[in-house]
């Protein structure tokens, strides 16, 4: 093999190879670019293995601002809830950020296996339990003989009392304050749609959720960008 | 303080661990995705991780996933800290506090 100059220390571009570092030849690379290159490293691994907030608070964002500015306004006063179309659009926002946050993080997680898959599995089956128990709460208070106005009330605030509780135990779980804040904010703003109830209730959410959300990304831009 | 660890500094094997210190603690990485990361032929990344291996840095895992055979490779904790200790060699150098 011929020898090469560690001149491409300097980029973060993948190596060519053969790589002249075998030992005792000329391993030359100055502290600096040494340096460099550590830091072209942690900044791959932060691009290619972990997981974006800001990708998928992004995504949330616009889904809840998008699903509730449309179940405000497509809200039916005399039904008493929101109309099929605006119930359409929901459902379409939320498959399409669940979808949107399952590729991204099966992508940037594919190949590492131990203890972080674990947590996330488990984390991932904790969402698709308490949803799944929230419908059959539903369900039942409906059959029970629930007026609309109050399943509109019921089943927002169980949504948003979960996605509080999940988000406030992965911050924790994580040790991401943005995630434990977004879920305490979570709490207070499903609190407050509750309250002032539907079709108000949405639009506090369009704008405080979807807002929050929104927030979140931008601190966790900020944040990367000074780590960088 | 020693001079710079030799195993580590090698631009390769920097890259290499530098790399898996990024992998959160208890998880490892399968060969493939390792090697696409670091842009590294399948021959070249071996050889590193064997030299790594043998300086105990580096915990090389094979096991099967149904059928297929699978190589996981983590930092083990020896090379998690000979790491921090290059860095921060690296640190000192370069504020002068080494001669």
């Amino acid at each position: 093999m011929p020898d090469r100059p560690d001149a491409d220390l300097t980029d973060g571009a993948p190596a060519p190879e053969p790589l002249s570092d075998e030992p005792g030849g000329p391993s030359t690379a100055s502290p600096a670019e040494a340096l460099a290159a550590i830091r072209s490293s942690q900044e791959s691994v932060r691009r290619q293995l972990q997981v974006s907030s800001t990708a998928l608070f992004a995504a949330w964002g616009i889904a809840f601002l998008l699903a509730y500015t449309a179940l405000y306004v497509g809200y039916d006063e005399i039904e008493q809830m929101p109309s099929a179309w605006a119930l359409l659009v929901l459902a379409v926002c939320v498959v399409s950020a669940m979808a949107f946050t399952a590729i991204h993080i099966a992508r940037r997680t594919a190949g590492i296996r131990g203890q972080s898959a674990r947590v996330g599995a488990m984390y991932g089956w904790s969402w698709v339990f308490c949803f799944g128990f929230a419908m059959v709460i539903f369900g039942a208070v409906a059959d029970a003989g629930a007026p609309p106005l109050a399943m509109s009330i019921l089943t927002n605030a169980v949504s948003l009392l979960i996605v509080a509780a999940l988000y406030m135990a992965g911050g924790a779980l994580w040790q991401e304050w943005r995630m434990f804040a977004l879920g305490a904010w979570f709490a207070v703003i499903g609190s407050i749609a509750a309250i002032v109830a539907p079709p108000n209730g949405y639009l506090v959410q369009a704008i405080a959720g979807g807002g929050g959300f929104l927030l979140a990304a931008l601190a966790a831009v900020v944040v990367e960008r000074r780590r960088s | 303080m020693t001079e710079l660890d030799a195993v580590i500094h090698a631009p390769a094997r920097l890259r290499v661990v530098a790399t898996l210190a990024g992998l959160r603690g208890g998880d490892q990485i399968v060969f493939t995705r390792l090697q696409k990361v670091l842009g590294m032929t399948a021959g070249n990344l071996s050889t590193h991780l064997r030299k790594l291996e043998d300086a105990g840095y580096v915990a090389v895992e094979k096991s099967f996933e149904g059928r297929k055979p699978v190589t996981s490779i983590a930092l083990t904790r020896e090379g998690r800290r000979a790491f921090e200790t290059y860095t921060a060699s690296l640190e000192a150098l370069l504020k002068g506090e080494l001669p």
